[in-house]
Parts: C-alpha cells; structure tokens; sequence
C-alpha cells in the first residue's frame, strides 16, 4: 500500500520554520481562502501555493498519489454540484448567459461555470499549502508545536503516536489482505455486497484486534521511561521561533484580513463580474 | 472522571491511526457512491470507547486530517480544509462520536442479544443524524444552495451507504468488545460511571 503521507527529509527555508508557524499559517491561510469567493483574490493564493511548495523543494512524484485522490473527489463533487443545482452560478450572480445553445433546466451558463472556477481556484490555493505541511515537518516536532500552541502534552502525545502507528497499522491491513484472500476472501467486484461485507470484517477484527493488542506493549515501554510523571516536559524535537517565523505569520495574518476586507467591498463573498 | 493514563492515551492514538489507515478504503456499490469505511471507523472508536476517549481518538483523527493528510474519503469528497464546503460532515465527526458512545454505554453496552444491536444501531442513527445535520448547515452556508438541493447532493447519495456501514459496525463490535473488555477493563469501567 502506498503510504498516504511522508516527512521528506529535503532541508529548504520551509524546512527551518516551527511546526507551529506552519500550523498557524496553514490555517490562515485556509480560512482566507475558504472565506471568499473572489477570484482575483483565489488566483494570487493559487500562484503563491505553487511558489512555496517550489520553495519547499517537493516533488510532484513524492506526492501524486495524494494529487490524484484529491482529484477524483473535486470531480465526483463538481459533477454532483452541476447534476442537482445546475442554476447555482446564476443565483449567485443574477444573470443567465446561456452557452453552446443549450438552454433549460440543464442548459450550461457561464454563471454556472464561472462558480466552478472560484470552486476549483479554493483547492488549488489550499491543496499545495496542505502538501508543504505535511511533505516538510517532522511529525515529533509537529506534536511539540501543537503543546506549545495551548494543546496539553496528553492530546499532542496522542497525535505523534497516531502519526507514527499509521504506517504500522497500514502494513497490518495489507497483510492481512493478503492473507485473507489467500485463504479464498474475495474483496472485488465479483463478490456481492454481502459477501464483501463479510470480507470487510474479516479483514478490520484481527486489524483492530493486533493494534490492540499492542497497546499493552507500548503503554508499558513509555511508563517504564517515565512518560507523564510531570504536568510539562520539554521537546526533544522542538524548535525556537525565528524571524522568518514571525515573518510568515505576520503576512498570513495579512492575507486574512484582505480576505475579510474583501468580502465587504464586494457587498459578499461573491466576485461578480456580470454585473 | 479520571484524567488520562498512559494507557489511554495510546488507545486514543491507536485507535485515531486505525481511522487514519482504514477511512480511505472503499468498497464500490454498484451504480452508486463507494462506502467508505470513513464513518464505519469513527462509530467503531465510539462504540469500543465510549463517549470520553471515543470522542478524544476521533478528534485526533480529525486534527490529523485538518492539517491535510488525505484520511477524509466520501460525502461530497472536501479532502484536508474543515473550513470548506464538506468540513461540516467532519468537524462533526468527535461529537457523533461522543453521543453514539454515551448512548451505547448508557443503554446498549451490558445487553445482550437483538437488545444489544439494537442499542447500537439506534446510537449510530443519532450520531450519523449529528453529523449530516452540522454537515448539511455548513454546506447551505457556504454554497448557498438551497437547502432541497444540499440534501439531494450530500444525503441522498450516501444513505444506503451509511446504512451498510452501521451493518459492519454492527457485526464486529460485539466480537471486539470480548478482547476489549481483558484488556481495558478498569479504564473503561470508569469512563462508564
């Protein structure tokens, strides 16, 4: 199984900031994008995604897989959004410019399409943002940014230890496909609904049975190093905050405000260039 | 209640990872949307759980997937942001958690027999009402479409889907629960009271 997600060890200016200013940042970032429909503004994002994920120095093969699952669910979306509210676009924007000739309750406008633009815009800004996250911070140091952002050290603990259970936990399925099917279970289409039901538990009860039965295991190895004796602890991985850092944050914060301010020129969160 | 041990703290981890690892697999139906096992996983923790670590493995998930690893599959297929259109289904996900898991612990948990699945059907029809109802509100709020429309594109499609799943859930947890119950028996006696 391809892993979902990977830290690539590439060192670039990304590299060096906090976890926590990329947390920050990542969700500023998101919320400016997400606020607004405007597509001037959406286009800027969309162009400064791509520089910084050049910046950081990833690849587009380190995370295609990722790309391409992204992909098939803005397309299964689009056409949802197109099949059950073909007019949406001409709501929003008031006018109806019917294209190809078409016309009707399914009839193309460039109202419609127009919208699916500012929709497909919101992804291409954030999507890139969301890669550099996850392709340039260390996971232990993304659990000590998030204690030092307010998070107790318990619940930050935790996601250090699921981010680094999610590969085990990953092999443990694919192995036990494998095996599973080796001994007959049919997890394709040929199989029923039923059938792959019953296929689908045989594979998650020894799943969720081995990851319990770890627990033990690794509960015993932290307590034995004296894991949570004290209500603090320091970071092995933690980092100090930098200029850069301070920059970064300062200019997210930015764009968040000019996300705001332009949700009030443009009388909402809609552009309108029909007008 | 007692704050967290060691112990618990990796049975949330453990079981936020087993989201991360089983949510994006999907089972294809025929001329219809694939089930993922995405909400499966989420009962599932709530279920073994209960409602106070339930909802603490599935708000790890959820702040796994936030920051952009791709764990999120199915409704209408938002990935990473929980501020876009489909985060509402998300976000959502540690409070369904939460009343599925205190349902089931209060009422279903010490039954037995068609009781017992019952309880656990009930809890997850609740949770699931939790999550498309937050879901559906962030959607209408965010695309503006009307509100015929947002349950024709984000409901509609998923239910038999959703239905199956509470099938699965449904089947495994009592099978589950046997090796729960040796090893986490104090723990989970205590998130009970």
């Amino acid at each position: 199984m391809t892993n979902l997600f990977n830290y690539i060890d590439r060192p670039s200016r990304i590299h060096n900031l906090t976890g926590a200013t990329k947390l920050i940042c990542l969700l500023l970032w998101s919320f400016a994008a997400m606020g607004t429909y405007d597509t001037r503004f959406l286009a800027l994002l969309s162009i400064g995604s791509i520089v910084l994920f050049y910046i950081g120095h990833i690849h587009l093969k380190d995370v295609s897989f990722m790309l391409g699952f992204t992909m098939v669910f803005l397309v299964l979306n689009t056409i949802l959004v197109y099949l059950f509210s073909p007019h949406h676009g001409t709501e929003i924007y008031g006018t109806t410019t019917y294209l190809f000739g078409m016309s009707g309750h399914f009839g193309l406008t460039a109202e419609q399409l127009f919208y699916h633009l500012n929709y497909w815009l919101k992804y291409t800004a954030t999507i890139p943002i969301i890669l550099l996250f996850i392709c340039t911070t260390n996971p232990s140091e993304f659990a000590a940014s998030l204690n030092r952002i307010g998070v107790s050290y318990s619940i930050s603990y935790s996601v250090s230890l699921a981010l680094r259970y999610i590969p085990d936990i990953q092999r443990q399925y694919d192995e036990i496909s494998k095996a599973s099917q080796a001994r007959g279970v049919e997890m394709s289409k040929k199989a029923s609904i039923i059938k792959r039901l019953q296929s689908a538990s045989a594979i998650l009860i020894p799943l969720v049975l081995t990851s319990i039965d770890r627990i033990e295991g690794i509960t015993n190895a932290m307590e034995l190093r004296g894991f949570g004796k004290n209500k603090k602890r320091t970071w092995y991985m933690g980092k100090k905050f930098k200029a850069a850092d301070y920059v970064s944050m300062i200019v997210c914060a930015g764009l968040l405000v000019i996300s705001i301010m332009l949700n009030i020129h443009n009388g909402g969160r809609f552009y309108n260039p029909f007008k | 209640m007692k704050k967290f041990t060691v112990k618990t703290i990796v049975l949330c981890a453990m079981f936020a990872a087993l989201c991360c690892a089983t949510a994006p697999i999907s089972i294809p139906l025929p001329g219809g949307v694939p089930i993922t096992l995405q909400t499966a996983a989420v009962f599932l923790a709530a279920l073994l759980l209960g409602p106070l670590y339930g909802f603490v493995a599935v708000l790890v998930y959820v702040l796994l997937g936030a920051v952009g690893l791709p764990v999120f599959a199915g409704f209408s297929g938002g990935i990473g942001s929980l501020v876009g259109m489909s985060g509402g289904f998300i976000m959502s996900w540690p409070f369904a958690a939460l009343l599925a898991g205190f349902i089931y612990f209060k009422f279903g948990r010490n039954k037995k027999g068609v009781v017992k699945y019952a309880e656990m059907i009930v809890a997850m029809l609740l949770g699931s009402v939790v999550i498309y109802v937050v879901g559906l509100t962030q959607f209408i709020f965010l695309t503006k479409m009307s509100i015929q429309a947002s349950l024709l594109a984000c409901m509609v499609p998923f239910i038999p889907g959703d239905l199956l799943k509470m099938v699965l859930v449904a089947i495994i947890v009592p099978v589950l629960e046997k090796a729960m119950k040796s090893i986490f028996a104090d723990e989970l006696a205590s998130a009970n009271a």
